[in-house]
């Protein structure tokens, strides 16, 4: 059930400390909160202190005058221009609070991201066994033991639930590249994959912004994939990682964080929520010395995903059920590096994980017309595949690509996917009566700065963000020749046999 | 930077309806004491922070509704509990009577591991009441102490929320007791490794 804030079963004088609390330092922020059904806090995305514990029992006294009025779930609150979002789980409340305008739908939905990353870090095991057997069980000192627990969950709030794409549609993002060089890369993956013991997964993927490019299961293994949300999990665990591991070698030499690695305990929680694998998280460097001078010019034009180097590398995690598999991993993380290194393959590689797709990419003759006589109107795209479990989203435009803008422009996404599944048949800004049937669903929605057209066929999902001066006409001109254009690309976009 | 360590103490605060809970918790944390009664709905709550020995305790204390019919929200806070104060009027012989049915209600709710070793602390409140003035002093401390013996050695103050006696000796008495007993807590429960190979259809097999 919702709830407002004057449905509340506590006296006033709380709630002044528990508002303070939710309003923070800035005013605008958004916030993360984790605490058990206790009322006592796992997780701050602010860090634990006193006025957490305020804002801890505020929820409590929520959710309990909640299930007491109407024996339902504590779902969100509006107060004073801040939306909460809560989300509960036998053991845990997960809470986010925004005055961004998002609305109490979009905010669960992140939490669900927020468990996972908890549940990632502690297990399932340790939050409903142990705080089932003792609800003084200090999740705290749990994620104390686990590996990397803060910097994960800060990793998520403070990057990924604001400008990833991929926290919006539940699918991942990929590297685009020639389908053999993926194949030569998936194969030279398995290859490796062979030399850990009680394997898991290889994977790969691009160092700036955690895009795949590609990952190999052992033969036989069930599932043959790794669920999206999992993959999620793991791309924030190798951000946090390698943050971490940047952190520690300031002041040390750059060589020395070349060869940054990590072996620690991670759950997947769509796998087994109840138990760990030890992930083993490196970069493989491809070894082509003139690589910059051969392609220098060409490389300054591209929109590079990550400019905290100049190093031609790819990130790789090894996941494996041995805790004795460190020495194994190094060999496979070599192995992998010399065979990719052989025929240069690494070198293309990592240069399409540095480069993102652009709207300046799409050939002339898809958008040409619109593009170039309209003044460049789109903005930004992603290209939503839900049962490849995968997306490709564009790089943002030059006049959209500040944080605040991309924060701003991936939470009216946020609000589109969510209108967008939670209504049937044609969803339409005009007043035309919804087609229940209908294969195809678009949504136009104008902005003050921008414009968001949403289209949903019967197997993809594509969002477009335009200039506001855009005409409804030309978005769904570009859209429908986008649209063509990408789902013949989509042997280079996408990783292939995985579902 | 600080190297003490920090931990939570959730402290509820249970009794009859008018005993004080409201009006000790609003003392302890606030240095206020309000004359007026005024019923408390479901539950409050305050947070304060104090150091005990080389450890800064936030403590969450909850105040409960002593009234019967607001009795059943309050129950859902008792959840994760680290210590108990369970108050009495020393002027009302049923608000000290009531004080095994708070204490039993309190251990089957909230269900402690070792409920024998759960920290609960007994106050008994309005000492500064002059006898023949507006009521009458009907527990003695002795009886008081008596009865805390019996129930296994439960610790006793006697308090005056309006006058601001032994309040904070009370509080920080609790906040002392829970910690000891946190300290006794086994080490942090963290589940093994996931056996992959004997995950849902596993087979053995090379690679791809």
């Amino acid at each position: 059930m919702r709830s407002r804030d004057d449905d509340a079963a506590v006296d006033v004088d709380a709630d002044v400390g528990a508002d303070a609390a939710v309003d923070g330092a800035d005013g605008r922020n958004a916030r993360f909160l984790a605490l058990t059904r206790a009322g006592k806090p796992a997780w701050d995305s602010r860090g634990v202190s006193s006025e957490s514990v305020t804002l801890c029992a505020a929820v409590q006294a929520l959710a309990a005058n909640a299930e007491a009025q109407g024996g339902g779930e504590l779902e969100g609150v509006d107060y004073a221009g801040r939306a909460l979002g809560c989300a509960s789980t036998s053991t845990m409340i997960y809470v986010a609070s925004s005055a961004e305008g998002e609305s109490v739908g979009v905010l669960r939905k992140k939490l669900k991201y927020v468990e996972d990353v908890m549940t990632s870090c502690v297990t399932n095991a340790a939050l409903v066994g142990a705080l089932g057997k003792n609800s003084r069980f200090d999740v705290r000192r749990a994620m104390a033991a686990a590996t990397l627990a803060d910097e994960r969950l800060h990793e998520l709030a403070t990057r990924g639930l604001r400008r990833d794409t991929a926290y919006v549609f539940d699918t991942y993002r990929t590297v685009g590249m020639s389908h053999e060089v993926r194949r030569s890369a998936t194969r030279a993956m398995g290859d490796a994959l062979r030399l850990v013991t009680k394997p898991f997964a290889g994977v790969a993927f691009g160092i700036g912004d955690s895009r795949l490019v590609t990952y190999v299961k052992p033969r036989g293994h069930r599932p043959q994939t790794i669920s999206a949300r999992d993959v999620m999990v793991l791309m924030n665990y190798a951000r946090a990682t390698s943050r971490s591991a940047e952190s520690k070698k300031e002041g040390e030499d750059e060589g020395d964080a070349t060869h940054a690695e990590s072996f620690g305990r991670v759950c997947l929680p769509e796998f087994n929520p109840d138990g760990f694998m030890h992930a083993y998280v490196s970069y493989i460097e491809a070894k082509s010395g003139d690589t910059e001078a051969r392609e220098g010019d060409e490389e300054k034009n591209d929109a590079v995903a990550s400019s905290s180097t100049s190093r031609e590398r790819v990130g790789v995690c090894f996941l494996t059920a041995s805790a004795e598999a460190l020495e194994e991993c190094r060999a496979a993380r070599d192995a992998l590096e010399k065979r990719l290194n052989a025929d240069d393959t690494l070198t293309t590689i990592a240069r399409a994980a540095r480069r993102q797709l652009r709207v300046s990419d799409v050939p002339e003759d898809v958008l040409g017309r619109y593009q170039v006589e309209h003044d460049e109107p789109l903005l930004h795209f992603v290209y939503n595949r839900p049962a490849r479990q995968q997306h490709v989203s564009s790089a943002f435009a030059s006049s959209v690509s500040d944080d605040r803008s991309v924060e701003t422009i991936t939470r009216a996404y946020a609000m589109m996917y969510e209108n967008m599944t939670e209504l049937d048949g044609t969803v339409d800004a005009t007043t035309k009566p919804p087609m229940e049937h209908s294969a195809q669903r678009v949504r136009y929605e104008r902005r003050k700065r921008d414009s968001v057209l949403a289209c949903v066929g019967g197997d993809f999902e594509i969002y477009l963000t335009f200039k506001p001066s855009a005409t409804v006409t030309v978005a769904v001109a570009m859209c429908n020749r986008l649209c063509v254009w990408l789902r013949v690309s989509e042997p280079e976009l996408f990783l292939e046999n995985l579902v | 930077m600080s190297t003490k360590k920090r931990t939570l103490l959730k402290v509820i605060i249970l009794g009859d309806s008018g005993v004080g809970k409201t009006s000790l918790m609003s003392q302890y944390v606030n240095n206020k004491f309000s004359k007026q009664y005024k019923a408390t709905i479901g539950a409050d709550f305050m947070t304060k922070e104090i150091t005990v020995d080389d450890t800064v305790v936030t403590l969450q204390i909850w105040d409960t509704a002593g009234q019967e019919r607001f009795q059943s929200l309050g129950v859902s806070f008792y959840r994760g509990a680290d210590c108990v104060m369970c108050v009495y009027d020393v002027n009302s012989a049923k608000s000290f009577e009531s004080l095994e049915n708070w204490r039993n209600e309190f251990l089957v709710q909230a269900s402690p591991s070792d409920p024998d070793k759960f920290p609960i602390v007994v106050v008994g409140n309005k000492i500064d009441v002059e006898e023949g003035k507006e009521s009458k002093r009907v527990i003695s401390e002795k009886k008081a102490k008596s009865w805390c013996t019996s129930k296994g050695g439960l610790m006793h103050f006697e308090c005056s929320a309006k006058e601001d006696i032994n309040v904070t000796a009370a509080f920080e008495a609790v906040a002392r007791f829970a910690v000891e007993s946190e300290d006794t807590e086994p080490d942090v429960f963290l589940p093994d490794v996931v056996q992959i190979d004997a995950g849902p259809k596993a087979q053995s097999g090379g690679c791809c």
